[in-house]
């Protein structure tokens, strides 16, 4: 059946982790000017919430620049699953031509627990203000699960702000619509608690523009000072992301952050010298917005 | 008067246990506004977070920050303490509050009902010497500016004016003349 489709474009096993999923990236900025007409999955084996997610804006992009639905082809079952799981493949960004059989659905009690579905973060304030309470109240019902090998009791209260700070900033900032989503799961010997939280909006570096006494070397740096101080492009000051990293440094988690083509990742499970490994990168693949990935291990 | 802002949230609808974003910390604000217009002059606003889980930056700079504001009105001062707060809201309020001490270069901080991680009863940020003498009254309940000038080792004009700027910041109570006044604390 898929023989129909002779201009699709392969993606790579590279949706494993933050730093691989570039490659993606990478290969799927221009589609709009090579107009395939699906993506391949063969080769994906696993995607993490933050993959994922931006592949969801991968298709969403594509979709408004050229009015057409990419395909989804040639998915691995587990791959199929866990997308049709968390709701991915309702977002209508994506055609699937061969849907999966509803018998080969995976359970949602069972594995519902450890997960917080893709929710849609509108860009007009009261629907935002409502996807955010939905997305805690859920994060709530499901915490013990998801934060099951943390066993500090703040953790969860701690995680309920970081999720209102983010995404706050979508319809605040972005001026743009984006998603959220959520899941622990397993890396090796590891377990990974994993926040997605991504627009396609004007990005940080555009919606610093407007302030004229926030100077900055380069859009990594940028993101950084909005990491480290409290500066804001809409008010004298500002307290999100800034908090976002106070909280994330308490957790000794890490803090990944991509707009257009800049990056910077913070992590402060791996100190050295009292200050955390921070690595921030300006050339990158221009994809517009901002993506964050908040994550633990343990 | 004390309240308790799970009831004041309920009476908005908001019933989760955080309170989260600008647009409910505003709705909240203005509700408490109306609830607090009998306060009397100097009354202490008490402000319960039973039942309240997570207050968020956002919230806090609508609600706490805005009142904090009011509570040093010249026509209707009164004061505020904050009760039965969790520990990420010690987080986020004392980062709040930091940064408005940062941005206006001066203090910023509200009385709390019990010892905080920094081991005082506010949360905010205080030059070392006004920190000191919150220290001193939580001990020693009430005191003379000349009893606070000898145990911070100052003359008691620059005690006075701590004083003052603590009277100011809502977060003690003087009476009588400057230099000369007992100082309680709430």
């Amino acid at each position: 059946m898929n023989a129909i489709y002779k201009n699709a474009v392969v993606l790579p096993n590279n949706c494993k982790d933050l730093y691989s999923f570039e490659e993606v990236l990478s290969r799927t900025v221009s589609l709009a000017d090579v107009r395939p007409d699906a993506l391949d999955l063969s080769r994906i084996s696993f995607i993490e919430p933050y993959s994922m997610l931006n592949l969801l804006l991968i298709g969403r992009n594509y979709l408004r620049a050229t009015g057409d639905r990419l395909a989804l082809i040639n998915m691995p079952l587990t791959v199929h699953q866990y997308l049709a799981r968390m709701d991915f493949l309702k977002k209508g960004v994506f055609t699937v031509p061969e849907p999966l059989d509803e018998e080969l659905f995976l359970k949602r009690s069972s594995f519902s627990k450890t997960v917080i579905e893709i929710t849609d973060i509108p860009n007009k304030e009261r629907e935002s203000l409502q996807a955010i309470s939905a997305v805690v109240a859920l994060f709530r019902t499901r915490a013990n699960h998801i934060l099951k090998y943390w066993i500090a009791n703040s953790i969860v209260d701690y995680f309920v702000t970081v999720i209102s700070e983010i995404c706050q900033n979508i319809f605040e900032h972005s001026l743009d619509s984006g998603y959220c989503a959520m899941q622990t799961y397993a890396s090796g010997s590891e377990h990974i608690v994993r926040l997605a939280i991504v627009d396609s909006g004007i990005g940080i570096r555009e919606s610093f523009a407007r302030n004229k006494e926030i100077e900055f070397e380069s859009t990594a740096k940028l993101i950084e000072q909005a990491l480290m101080t409290p500066i804001s492009s809409k008010r004298p000051f500002g307290y999100g992301l800034c908090q976002v990293n106070t909280l994330m440094e308490k957790l000794k988690g890490s803090i990944f952050i991509r707009s257009e083509n800049a990056s910077i990742a913070v992590m402060y499970n791996r100190k050295h010298e009292r200050k955390p490994y921070t690595f921030m990168r300006n050339d990158l693949a221009a994809f517009p917005g901002t993506q964050l990935s908040i994550s633990l291990s343990g | 008067m004390r309240l308790r802002i799970s009831d004041i949230a309920r009476e908005l609808s908001f019933t989760s246990p955080d309170l989260i974003t600008r647009r409910m910390g505003e709705a909240m604000y203005h509700l408490l506004r109306e609830k607090i217009a009998g306060l009397a002059p100097d009354e202490v606003l008490t402000l319960d977070f039973e039942g309240i889980q997570v207050i968020d930056t956002s919230f806090i700079d609508e609600f706490i920050v805005k009142l904090a504001y009011d509570s040093r009105g010249r026509t209707h001062p009164f004061y505020v303490k904050l009760s039965n707060i969790t520990d990420i809201m010690q987080v986020n309020i004392d980062s709040v509050f930091s940064s408005h001490a940062q941005y206006t270069a001066g203090s910023f901080a509200v009385l709390t009902d019990r010892l905080m991680p920094n081991n005082s009863y506010y949360l905010g940020r205080l030059t070392p010497n006004e920190r000191d003498v919150i220290n001193y009254l939580s001990v020693n309940k009430s005191a003379h500016v000349s009893e606070i000038a000898d145990f911070l080792s100052r003359s008691t004009l620059e005690t006075a004016e701590i004083v003052e700027s603590l009277a100011g910041l809502r977060l003690i109570r003087q009476s009588g003349e400057p230099g000369a006044a007992l100082i309680t604390p709430l």
